[in-house]
């Protein structure tokens, strides 16, 4: 590893003359060593990916992947380490959103852990913490609250303001939900445990669910009145998409108002699609002894999928890379999508026919296979 | 995915069953190509060489693997964004299987 690390370095020695005539080749700055762990990680990924296409099987991609891929948790302490002897150079803010950015271990000793803290510690009114900010919206860990919450009270910059309501109010919809649900069900107490800790239960069991929604509601209502009118379009949308996804309570008001208030086309158009789909899985999560209830929302969301497919079918919901070309998707073809699912893709419905051609060009359909129990498995081989 | 599909659809051979793929590989050479050498013996609808592919799109598929499991008479009995696990994917596949051979049995009489 220190050779790959030395060659490498001199590497960029060579490559940034300038830079490197003051110092002794033999001590790095701060800021190249960071670049030097950087381009080692890219070159182990460079060298993961390479044999990753040229193995065939996917057992072989499956060895290829056991083998080569560079966990960035491996990598991680070198970036905290950097960050850890330097905390006062301007890399070692860098150094540490790398590894909460990237390093998905948790737990108390983690180079994550550690790094959420030294950025709660030195860096939280940085304008880089919308980037870490916007990363925390799952996890059950304290200190990534802690983080969310000085953030939330320190830092002047709106990106990161938005980011950490966002984060915030998806980690406390998760708690709402799961306190609320060992209120209805203390026998699954112990099951969550085996996920979350006694100690994290314990606490969640001592939770006011009502209490954590009205604080969602609040980090919404300051997303919708403070930070959305100057937001883009498109990055309004985005937040949309994934305000909907969230869910709950604050989250459909906020959609709702969104879709009422703002005065572009494509946001009330993304808002309204978000609210249906959000009030759609409402539905789906309601227990049997609701039924009632989940048929009225049921009902509302397949309204607004309508609407959404009528008034707002040319809205941009986002753009993505369709065999090499950038191409929109709407909100038009999304909420038909929907409606087409709702309507004929439940379970207990009959299968809509597929006609089509296989892998030689021979037609055949769905329906040829009647009588017979169709696994019916939408993929590919990436 | 394959090893699992392999031996399901080995195990199922007799059985009033059969696996369909939908794929949204970019063409039609390379989804021959990963039949041939993934072995798979049973057939794919080619959806047009993407992801954004007419029967996806039609069908609202929002990731892959998605799975549908449908009945002998043409009902959706299940279906999940991602694999459920090989033994729930097995157990909800048997027990429709054996509701087919009764079906059958009972038309037979």
């Amino acid at each position: 590893m220190i050779r790959t690390a030395g060659g490498v370095l001199t590497l960029l020695l060579l490559a940034l003359p300038a830079a490197a005539e003051d110092k002794p080749k033999d001590q790095p700055t701060p800021k190249e060593q960071y670049q030097a762990l950087l381009k080692e990680q890219a070159d182990a990924m460079k060298a993961f990916q390479e044999a990753y296409n040229k193995a065939e099987t996917a057992e072989d991609k499956n060895k290829v992947f056991q083998e080569k891929y560079p966990q960035p948790d491996k990598v991680a302490p070198k970036f905290l380490e950097l960050a850890e002897k330097n905390p006062k150079d301007p890399v070692a803010i860098d150094a540490l959103v790398w590894v909460v950015n990237n390093a998905g271990r948790a737990g108390k000793d983690s180079a994550r852990t550690k790094a959420i803290a030294q950025l709660t510690r030195d860096h939280v009114q940085s304008e880089k913490m919308a980037s870490v900010c916007q990363g925390m919206g799952y996890g059950n860990d304290k200190e990534s609250l802690d983080l969310l919450r000085a953030v939330l009270a320190k830092n002047t910059h709106k990106e990161a303001q938005v980011e950490a309501c966002l984060a915030l109010a998806q980690r406390l919809s998760t708690t709402a939900q799961i306190a609320q649900h060992l209120k209805e069900h203390p026998d699954d107490a112990k099951r969550y445990e085996q996920f979350y800790g006694k100690d994290y239960v314990a606490e969640l069991q001592k939770t006011d669910a009502d209490k954590v929604e009205a604080e969602i509601a609040g980090l919404y209502k300051d997303v919708g009145d403070k930070y959305a009118p100057e937001m883009k379009a498109e990055r309004l949308t985005q937040l949309c998409q994934r305000v909907g996804q969230t869910g709950g309570a604050g989250a459909e008001a906020l959609l709702r108002s969104l879709m009422e208030k703002d005065k572009r086309q494509d946001v009330q158009g993304v808002a309204c699609l978000s609210l249906a789909q959000a009030l759609k899985s409402r539905a789906d999560g309601m227990p049997e002894a609701k039924a009632k209830e989940a048929e009225k929302v049921r009902k509302e969301s397949e309204g607004l999928f309508e609407r959404a497919a009528d008034k707002y079918a040319d809205a941009v919901l986002y753009r993505r890379m369709v065999k090499g070309e950038m191409k929109a998707v709407t909100v038009g073809e999304r909420a038909k999508g929907e409606l087409f699912e709702v309507k004929f893709l439940a379970v207990g419905k009959p299968v809509p026919d597929v006609e089509g051609e296989d892998a030689d060009g021979k037609a055949f359909k769905l329906s040829d296979y009647r009588g017979k129990v169709v696994l019916l498995d939408f993929w590919g081989n990436w | 995915m394959y090893p699992h599909e392999r031996s399901l659809v080995q195990k199922m051979e007799s059985k009033p069953f059969t696996l369909i793929g939908i794929n949204s590989d970019p063409s039609k050479d390379e989804l021959k190509k990963v039949i041939e050498k993934e072995k798979m013996t049973w057939r794919s609808f080619w959806d047009g060489g993407s992801t954004s592919g007419p029967i996806a799109t039609k069908w609202n598929v929002q990731g892959w693997p998605t799975l549908y499991v449908v009945d002998h008479k043409g009902i959706i009995r299940h279906k999940w964004l991602g694999s459920p696990g090989d033994k729930v994917l097995d157990d909800s596949i048997e027990k429709l299987v054996k509701e087919a051979e009764e079906g059958a049995k009972k038309e037979g009489k």
